[in-house]
């Protein structure tokens, strides 16, 4: 009698407690006739074109991707390797087992009617998609670009790609290629932001009111620390700059200067110009933890909540902060990592006067019956990073960097551009820097914010720009902000 | 004035007996709708046959044993009945093959309770029993076939049709054991060099017992039928058990059997593999652990309600229409169903013990019990197996697996535990004509 006492225990522990567990297992051939049975959804971009739908073969159903290009976004629905971003995501709507329709589907499950999914509609532009890719080339790069008001992804690109319908076939050679195409680079590869990140830097120094930025700075010596020598080859024509041309032309010697201060306090140079900012005056401490608390505010250190996976970017490694570590990590080196998508973000937090957008995807699902369920409202927000007033100064230096100086090559005619260029160092001493690019426009209306970066191929404004630049274009073209 | 004492007409099991005529006939109307003709309407001559059997074992009952138990015959046919309509939905081939054997084993059933002329009989020709079973078994050794190539050749052939002597040989040896235990039940209770405070048991009346039992397990560990081997190891013990009353029995042919298992684990990689995927079936998913994956799933994705009939895919289970049966009940039926099929053994188990303690002749009782635990135990032994409890060993589900044999044995015992209990009620309530 015991005996079947726990004979009936254990009925009760597989089928009832256990039942997800073991029946999501890929040892469940169920699976796989649920699955040929039933209708996947599509996955549509914001326009309803088709960007990974279904069809009918002799072997069952295949998927297929018109647009290659979108692989790291819509990613592969595979039997062999599984799911991954949005198969993977919105998998319980393509799929069916979740719907708007929840009467239609709870019937289909009721009369064993073969499911059918719903189709998820994403925020992206097929087009603009098309146009990041083309804009990366053969290189190894990304490119995401979104619209700063609502923190809808408008192009989310990385490469180099892979055929999603081929994964199955081509795993192997997918897997073994050194250019890991396999890899998201928009949201998962952690970069050396390089200048790109004195936007925060600056962001910081600004909103505690700890620079002047009409303030002068006399740039002809190099700075000694400790062994690390900082100069100002990037403006040479230049021996005086105020704060805005420093950020514009990009001073390392300015943003190191200002990472010392921000973590030490005041530091007054022999050939300094300024006169020094009475800081305790201002009611404000500093310390290295407000410069910690502002990178943290512009994500680094955060998750981020996206649809897709995300690695988390870093203002540094575990160790403690010593003097040439701050210098450097204010200039954007240090041991400083940043995804794509974060850098991105913080263009369009500033874009967005200091608010920064969450970023999504996915806008709704469509079920076979019309019904309509909402994935994402957009317009949510990660937080205010910077005062409104600091937001409008940052704003004016980005587009003075685009107007004069290293980003000159964002320019689009009739339009005001922000941008902020990056050529970080990263990988062995001697190699070719990553080109970066951050910025949005129009600067006074701005409709779509982006980051983009090429992988070890130079100055920032000599690749990375004109590549965003070309998404930005199409992305006004194809929004047409002028109208508003 | 006593005859009128006496229940002549068996009420309760009449209309007990509707239950599984219901089930059966519901199922196949079920099941030939969900097949969309596929299934022949004619599936339900097996269910119109079946409702037969059980008017003709229930007139035969109240004609010649109107006090045996009432209850008895309801379960063993509910549960012939879900086994013969998941096989109808597993193997419609088989069905027909499947209802002819029950169609047989209702004949057995009543056959045993015809022929049998007491049940003190059975008793007189103890050692017959043992050496037809014994000789039956062993014959596998050189007659034997193994006809789903399972590895072991545990059938015995004759004309197209097959048959598992050890099926058999369990009811003859149960029937040994009681009889030998019946005997010798005092000496063996009481007698026995002391040492200390333990009184051993009287070696030389246990010689002749234990001579017989080991060569049968033995004879089955040399064929690999494990499951039966367990199962009367089990059977022997839980005799000895009832007859003596001393847990030294227990204790020391569990320690024997620890040695053993042990033993074997090391020395037959047959029983290593069981072992080894008995602890971590998904390890081996694809080879030695798929079948109990497969189960395990099934049983998983039935949740509580089940799929309903038709609509899982229970013939990913291999064996699944045979010792796998639950699995696919499980499945289709869900929790709820199969849980109903442990509660009609829990009661099959305890109607058997109640039998066997009203019974006042001390052979029948041990017979009963014996009968009893043989179908309980090795109910247990296959649902501890498919439920990852015990490793698993391949016997059948009784009265629910397909398979001839199984059918057979297990009708026999529901006849003759029918037959022990009419024989007790009489002792109780005499008729006199």
């Amino acid at each position: 009698m015991t005996g079947f006492a726990i004979v009936a225990l254990a009925l009760g522990y597989w089928q009832f407690f256990r039942q997800d567990e073991v029946t999501t297992r890929p040892t469940n051939p169920r699976l796989a006739e649920e699955e040929a049975r039933s209708v996947r959804g599509r996955i549509l971009d914001r326009h309803g074109a088709v960007l990974a739908a279904s069809e009918p073969g002799p072997q069952g159903s295949v998927r297929t991707y018109p647009l290659p290009g979108a692989a790291h976004v819509t990613g592969y629905h595979s039997k062999r390797y599984g799911d991954i971003n949005v198969e993977a995501r919105y998998g319980d709507y393509l799929r069916g087992t979740r719907s708007a329709d929840v009467v239609e589907r709870l019937t289909a499950d009721l009369f064993h009617r073969p499911r059918v999914g719903s189709d998820v509609v994403l925020t992206v532009d097929a087009r603009l998609q098309q146009t990041a890719v083309d804009a990366i080339g053969d290189q190894a790069g990304a490119i995401v670009a979104l619209d700063p008001r609502t923190g809808a992804v408008l192009a989310l690109a990385s490469a180099p790609f892979f055929n999603p319908a081929t994964v199955d076939e081509a795993w192997e050679t997918l897997t073994r290629n050194p250019g890991q195409p396999l890899f998201n680079r928009a949201t998962q590869a952690a970069y050396t932001p390089g200048s790109t990140f004195k936007l925060v830097t600056a962001a910081a120094a600004i909103d505690l009111g700890l620079v002047d930025v009409d303030a002068k700075y006399r740039c002809t010596t190099q700075m000694d620390l400790g062994g690390l020598k900082v100069d100002c080859r990037n403006h040479p024509h230049l021996a005086v700059v105020n704060y805005r041309e420093a950020f514009a032309w990009s001073c390392n010697r300015t943003f190191a200067l200002t990472g010392l201060e921000l973590g030490f306090g005041p530091l007054l140079l022999a050939d300094d110009l300024r006169r020094p900012v009475a800081w305790e005056s201002r009611g404000v401490q500093p310390s290295v933890e407000r410069f910690q608390e502002y990178a943290e505010r512009f994500g680094f250190g955060k998750e981020i909540s996206f649809e897709l996976p995300t690695t988390v970017s870093r203002l540094k490694g575990r160790g403690e902060w010593y003097p040439s570590l701050l210098a450097q990590t204010a200039f954007g080196q240090g041991e400083l990592e940043a995804t794509p998508l974060l850098m991105a973000l913080d263009a369009a937090a500033i874009a967005n006067g200091g608010v920064m957008p969450a970023p999504y995807l996915a806008s709704e699902a469509r079920a076979a019956s019309g019904a309509v369920s909402t994935l994402n409202h957009g317009g949510a927000s990660l937080g205010r990073v910077v005062k409104p007033e600091t937001a409008k100064v940052l704003n004016e230096m980005m587009v003075l960097g685009v107007e004069v100086a290293y980003a000159q090559r964002a320019k689009i005619p009739g339009i005001q551009v922000a941008g902020k260029t990056g050529t970080a160092e990263a990988g062995p001493a001697g190699a070719i820097p990553h080109s970066w690019f951050i910025g949005y426009a129009p600067a006074d209306n701005p409709r779509v914010a982006v980051a983009a970066i090429v992988e070890h191929r130079g100055s920032g404004s000599d690749f990375a720009t004109p590549a965003a630049q070309r998404v930005i274009q199409t992305a006004l073209d194809l929004y047409k902000p002028e109208r508003r | 004035m006593r005859r009128a004492e006496v229940r002549v007409w068996r009420g309760t099991e009449l209309w007990l007996l509707l239950f599984p005529t219901a089930i059966l006939l519901i199922g196949i109307t079920t099941l030939v709708l969900a097949s969309g003709g596929e299934l022949a309407p004619r599936s339900f001559t097996a269910g119109f046959a079946f409702a037969l059997f059980l008017i003709v074992a229930h007139g035969w009952l109240t004609y010649r044993y109107p006090a045996g138990d009432q209850i008895l015959l309801p379960i063993a046919a509910t549960l012939c009945a879900v086994g013969q309509l998941m096989i109808t939905r597993l193997e419609p081939e088989l069905a027909v093959r499947q209802s002819l054997w029950v169609g047989v084993g209702f004949a057995a059933m009543i056959g045993t309770l015809v022929l049998l002329p007491s049940v003190a009989w059975l008793r007189r020709y103890r050692y017959l029993w043992a050496g037809v079973g014994l000789t039956l078994v062993l014959s596998t050794f050189v007659l034997g076939v193994d006809p789903n190539g399972s590895g072991a050749r545990l059938w015995l052939g004759f004309g197209g049709v097959l048959f598992q002597p050890s099926e058999v040989l369990k009811i003859l040896l149960v029937i040994f054991f009681a009889s030998y235990l019946d005997d010798h039940r005092e000496l063996l209770t009481f007698a026995g060099p002391r040492i200390g405070p333990l009184r051993l048991p009287p070696l030389p009346y246990l010689a002749p017992l234990g001579a017989m039992f080991l060569l049968s397990v033995l004879v089955l560990l040399l064929q690999r039928d494990l499951g039966a081997a367990l199962l009367f190891f089990s059977v022997f013990l839980a005799m000895l058990y009832v007859a003596s009353g001393r847990a030294l029995y227990v204790v020391a042919g569990l320690s024997l059997f620890v040695l053993g298992a042990l033993l074997m684990y090391q020395v037959f990689g047959h029983v290593k593999i069981r072992v080894d995927t008995w602890l971590d079936p998904w390890a081996t998913s694809e080879t030695t652990g798929y079948q109990l994956v497969q189960a395990l799933t099934a049983l998983a994705s039935g949740g509580l309600i089940g799929e309903g009939l038709t609509f899982g895919f229970p013939e990913y289970v291999p064996a699944v229409h045979t010792d796998f049966i639950i699995a696919a009940i499980g499945e289709e039926l869900g929790l709820t169903g199969a849980l109903a099929v442990v509660a009609l053994y829990a009661l099959l188990v305890s109607r058997g013990c109640k039998i066997a303690i009203e019974s006042r002749d001390t052979f029948a009782a041990l017979l009963a019990a014996g009968l009893t635990a043989v179908v309980g135990i090795q109910a247990l032994v296959i649902l501890g197996g498919t439920l990852k409890l015990m490793p698993l060993t391949g016997v059948t589900l009784p009265l629910l697996s397909y398979g001839g044999s199984s059918v057979l044995a297990n009708f026999i015992i529901v006849g003759l535990l029918l037959a022990i209990s009419a024989q007790a009620k009489e002792f109780r309530n005499p008729v006199h004509d």
